[in-house]
């Protein structure tokens, strides 16, 4: 299943999903294109967090 | 040698005390069918409704300590020293004395759960003035998940998943606490705004009791990429059993910034 979302016969993004029934698991795939004729992509703020999680009846070994 | 016999003799006094015996057992097992049938399964329904939309809210405020230590973090900058936020997660419903057992949960951390990839190119100038193509590809991984195997309600998961809390059922699956995907349509020019959350630790409790995660956000990398090559694609791809929720969270929060339309809800189920 997918959709693709196009302006003035371009594509400006398409975001699909599929079932791989052998895992039970779903692939989600995104795609932003840049056009600079019709919405030319200005910026793109990405940012990437560590987190360290403790679950249990010792999380203090998990956050070592 | 004489043989005593006995002759029995009717008396109806006895027939009113045995029929009332009956009667009183009669009213008592109807009244002990009434909660087991009726009384018991409805209470345990709403119980563990209850507690499922009790532990969504208790993973939003998980949510939130996470998002604010990442605040923090982009505040402070250098400066930043990590702190533990504990954040409470009731596991299961307790049953009723004698009547249910209780409804246990699991939860548990999968630091290779869940992973997301974005990958672009963007470019630099030169000093001789052309344009250098750099490729950039991040990764991320890990999800916490509350497992809660209903009996007498719907079983659901509830799913802490690159910042978004997500709820899931056998018949359908729903971001309820988005995360940070901000699109923008400034100036005609689009604006993308994505964060990226990797869980580490993996551990796993099971039980009706209240248990602690401990979170601790001990590193973030903001980059902002403003110039792309004219052909650049942005790439998000995701794999996990939530991929329905993350479609329609990309697909609205896209369709609404940008006014293009959207899909209908994909109706496959698992």
């Amino acid at each position: 299943m997918s959709y693709t979302a196009r302006a003035g016969g371009l594509v400006i993004y398409k975001v699909s999903v599929s079932f791989i029934p052998t895992r039970n698991q779903y692939i989600t795939r995104l795609e932003i294109h840049n056009n600079p004729g019709v919405i030319p992509l200005g910026s793109l703020r990405l940012n990437h967090a560590q987190v360290q999680i403790g679950i249990g009846d010792a999380p203090e070994n998990a956050l070592r | 040698m004489r043989v005593l016999v006995r002759n029995l003799r009717s008396d109806e006094q006895g027939v009113a005390s045995t029929v009332g015996t009956m009667m009183a057992l009669l009213v008592f097992l109807t009244f002990m069918s009434l909660i087991v049938n009726q009384y018991v399964p409805v209470w345990m329904e709403d119980a563990e409704a209850s507690h499922g939309n009790g532990a969504l809210g208790q993973f939003g405020a998980l949510k939130g300590a996470i998002d604010l230590q990442i605040l923090a973090a982009q505040i402070a900058k250098s400066d930043y020293v990590p702190v533990t936020a504990a954040s409470a997660v009731t596991l299961g419903t307790e049953g009723v004395p004698i009547f249910a057992t209780p409804t246990a949960g699991s939860l548990f951390s999968d630091p290779d759960a869940g992973p997301f990839t974005v990958a672009f190119d963007y470019s630099i100038l030169t000093p001789s003035g052309a344009e250098l193509r750099i490729p950039v590809r991040e990764q991320s991984n890990g999800s916490i998940t509350l497992d809660i195997p209903n009996r007498f309600s719907v079983p659901q998961r509830v799913v802490y998943e690159n910042g978004a809390v997500i709820r899931y059922q056998n018949d359908g699956q729903v971001i309820r606490a988005q995360p940070t995907f901000l699109v923008m349509r400034t100036n005609n020019t689009l604006r993308v705004g994505f964060d990226l959350v990797s869980l580490y630790g993996s551990g796993r409790v099971t039980g009706t009791s209240t248990e602690v995660v401990n979170s601790r956000v001990f590193a973030t990398d903001p980059q902002t990429y403003d110039r792309f090559p004219s052909n650049a694609v942005i790439w998000i791809n995701h794999t996990s059993a939530y991929g329905r929720a993350w479609y329609m969270f990309f697909n609205g929060t896209l369709a609404a910034a940008l006014n293009l339309g959207g899909p209908s809800p994909p109706r496959r189920s698992t």
